[in-house]
């Protein structure tokens, strides 16, 4: 008689180990996450700039833009807060290809920002190109100023 | 037996004696009073300040009892002194002069409670000071040491530079970076949003303050010290701190920041008043003879870094703040070169 009753009992806790594993009202799965493709872009950003030292170029800006028409038009989905202390700026993207804008300013008096291939003294440069992100990978990348 | 009986005797007489010796035992004496010392020195500045007062009692029937001026007054002459400890054998003893009307911020205790005085010094990188306050009546001397800092205090970031701006919105944090200060170890940042209210064509500026929390950092070997600010805490923060209201837009400005460092012996004070597990924050005490605070503070200020056009977007139309009529970019294009949208 007790070995019934322990049967009856694990079948009913069965039954209801079952039952919470069943869909939810709307029909889904609870149990489901939904798990979007993601990866990451790490850019590096580098500049080796001749003639104008170091400590008198800044960086401006890194944005993102989703293509290369965007990029052209300065239309750009996000942008990150950049500083001379940090190298590396990582994103953390849908996969896709995707369009990079980094801008850099040369701040010495004088002609020799002009000698560096900048417009003159707080002029920019920038570089820009195309990325591509990959799912659940690291894409890394270094900016390429001319 | 008999000595059994006049023991017996004694203690029925003495019985009814005990309850007539108990008197009720006050638990609050007046005591007292002990002196209350606070000075911050400031590296950056050729004048140092000292406030002293001292502590009162609460009259048990008055828990709401505010303590006028002449209750934090120490009622007796004094000199103030500064010691710097240059080398073992030399020692630079600058005094202090009292201040009358010291300006002070209104709050709880009079704006003319304590005492202050101001010693005109610079403080050296590196070097232990002491502060003497010598109480000339009684002969008490207060005293306490602290170690100035030995590093100048530097900001990286935000960095003034042509064309950044400061990019502060959700998935999108701002970190501010302090090259390490030694014996500094505390650290707080504070952000000053500016924008401008526009109402009746009548433009008004308009300010919030948003303080940071503390940071403790005692590792000077690091390349900098950093304090995340949350873009998304600071749209959720506007959306609390401004009401909306349909007849005013608002126009972002910029951020302001002001980044503070304490000294070693703050940040203990600073800690220990913070530790919930502290029984009493009398227990870490800088002074011999007082309660109080000896260390040193520096401040930099670092002001108009312009908001970002995600930013001033994300305040018009984001999901916290865009109700509180903040203007879009076009919108202020629109306003300052044309009509407004």
């Amino acid at each position: 008689m007790a070995i019934w009753i322990k049967r009856f009992t694990l079948l009913l806790i069965l039954g209801l180990g079952w039952a919470c594993h069943g869909p939810g009202p709307d029909g889904t799965d609870p149990d489901e996450v939904d798990i979007k493709p993601m990866g990451t872009l790490d850019i590096a950003f580098v500049y080796h700039i001749q003639g104008v030292p170091q400590s008198r170029l800044r960086k401006v800006n890194l944005c993102l833009a989703e293509s290369a028409e965007a990029l052209y038009k300065g239309i750009f989905f996000t942008c990150c807060n950049v500083s001379e202390a940090v190298k590396h700026y990582q994103f953390y993207l849908p996969p896709g290809e995707y369009f990079y804008y980094a801008t850099l300013i040369c701040m010495c008096s004088g002609d020799s920002c002009k000698y560096a291939g900048f417009p003159g003294q707080n002029g920019l440069i920038a570089a820009g190109g195309k990325v591509t992100v990959v799912d659940g990978q690291t894409t890394y990348f270094a900016t390429q100023f001319h | 037996m008999r000595a059994i009986g006049i023991s017996l005797f004694l203690l029925l007489i003495l019985l009814p004696g005990l309850p007539g010796c108990s008197t009720d035992i006050d638990l609050f004496m007046e005591t007292d009073p002990v002196p209350v010392v606070y000075c911050l020195l400031d590296p950056d500045s050729t004048v140092q300040y000292v406030r002293i007062s001292q502590t009162y009692m609460i009259p048990l029937n008055e828990p709401g009892f505010r303590p006028s001026s002449e209750d934090l007054k120490i009622k007796e002459r004094m000199l103030v002194y500064l010691a710097a400890e240059r080398s073992d054998t030399r020692q630079d003893i600058f005094y202090g002069e009292p201040v009358e009307n010291y300006p002070r911020d209104s709050g709880w205790f009079p704006a003319d409670g304590g005492q202050v005085y101001r010693i005109r010094c610079s403080i050296l990188p590196n070097c232990y000071y002491s502060l003497y306050i010598h109480l000339l009546e009684s002969g008490r001397i207060i005293h306490a040491r602290t170690r100035s800092f030995g590093t100048g205090f530097n900001i990286i970031d935000p960095e003034k530079v042509e064309g950044r701006t400061v990019n502060l919105y959700q998935n999108q944090d701002f970190i501010v970076r302090i090259k390490p200060v030694t014996w500094g170890s505390i650290y707080q940042t504070t952000l000053k949003f500016n924008y401008l209210e526009l109402k009746d064509d009548k433009e008004t500026p308009r300010s919030f303050v948003w303080p940071q929390p503390l940071l403790t950092q005692t590792d000077t070997s690091r390349s900098f010290i950093d304090q995340r600010i949350s873009g998304e805490r600071f749209m959720l923060e506007m959306s609390r701190a401004l009401r909306p209201d349909p007849a005013i837009k608002r126009v972002p400005v910029g951020f302001d920041f002001h980044i503070t460092v304490g000294g070693d012996d703050l940040r203990i004070k600073v800690n220990a008043d913070n530790n919930a597990q502290s029984f009493s924050v009398i227990d870490v005490n800088d002074f011999d003879n007082a309660y109080g605070v000896f260390s040193c503070m520096s401040h930099r200020h670092v002001y108009d870094f312009k908001p970002s056009r995600f930013t001033i977007d994300t305040l018009a139309l984001g999901p916290y703040t865009g109700n509180l009529g903040f203007l879009t970019n076009k919108q202020i294009d629109s306003l300052y070169h044309g009509h407004l949208d």
